[in-house]
């Protein structure tokens, strides 16, 4: 009977803490006001995006799954498409732009095909204010 | 005088802001990979238009109310009317006149008639009038030190 008494409280006393704590380390966050807030990738992953944690159901329009990108659909663009975000990236960076300067930056950079050096004199331009 | 907001909302913020805006300008193309972003709501005349001459004259001469810029996020346009066949994707060609940018083109003058929050709270859906919609889904646990996309709010 004893050993019953173990095997039904122990899960109670024991999993639940454990849980929690795997739901903390995957980016689940209590705010304090006893609300899950997920955390993570959204906006910012350098902190510099804007529109921060949900609450999970907060949302005042419809909440679901979102449909998955269907891989394979494009044009075997992939790897070019990620080496140009890659080298535009760069180069923001590089002038440390911040989120402002990075929305003039996409502005003056897209259609154009430019190359890292060319790409460094626009963000350079928008950094120095003569390109805004 | 309409100033970007940079105060920190949640993304159901935006969304529902979204609701009802139509998009009136897409920039993507050539150079930027699989970057692009939206113009939503109200246009605001830009004090320095962009000398960029690969513009449409309404991104080059005006700021928009709600822009959504999507940096290193994954994203596709669905045609739900044809059985959610893809119109583009972010690893469609992004020339000028290819793929991305045509498909992109179809959301101008189309309004979001709902949008929808991933029950992680940081994927979502747009769904535009006449059955186009926009899937975005984050990345940054994949690539580090990105951002994979960003709200820009001008009231």
């Amino acid at each position: 009977m004893g050993e019953w008494k173990l095997i039904v409280v122990c899960p109670l006393l024991f999993t639940c803490p454990l849980l929690f704590t795997a739901n903390k380390t995957k980016g689940f966050i209590d705010d304090g006001n006893g609300n899950i807030l997920v955390g993570g990738a959204r906006g910012g992953g350098s902190g510099a995006g804007r529109g921060t944690y949900d609450s999970i159901g907060s949302s005042g329009g419809s909440s679901g799954r979102v449909t998955p990108i269907s891989k394979g659909t494009g044009t075997g663009q992939r790897g070019n498409n990620q080496s140009q975000n890659s080298m535009a990236k760069a180069a923001a960076n590089s002038l440390n732009l911040n989120r402002a300067q990075r929305q003039i930056y996409h502005r003056e950079i897209s259609k154009k095909g430019y190359n890292y050096e060319q790409l460094q004199g626009v963000a350079k331009g928008v950094k120095d204010g003569s390109i805004r | 005088m309409v100033q970007l907001d940079n105060n920190e909302h949640t993304i159901s913020f935006y969304l529902e802001l979204l609701s009802d805006m139509p998009c009136w300008a897409v920039v993507a193309g050539e150079g930027t990979g699989s970057m692009v972003s939206l113009s939503f709501g109200k246009k605001f005349l830009r004090e320095y238009p962009s000398k960029n001459e690969n513009l449409t004259h309404d991104s080059a001469t005006y700021d928009a109310e709600l822009e959504l810029f999507i940096q290193f996020a994954d994203w596709q346009i669905l045609d739900v009317n044809q059985n959610n066949l893809v119109v583009c994707n972010c690893d469609s060609c992004n020339n000028n006149d290819g793929e991305m940018v045509s498909g992109l083109n179809q959301l101008i003058n189309k309004k979001v008639v709902s949008t929808m929050l991933d029950f992680n709270g940081k994927d979502f859906e747009l769904n535009f009038e006449g059955g186009l919609k926009l899937c975005v889904i984050c990345q940054v646990d994949i690539i580090p030190d990105c951002i994979d996309y960003d709200f820009y709010y001008r009231c």
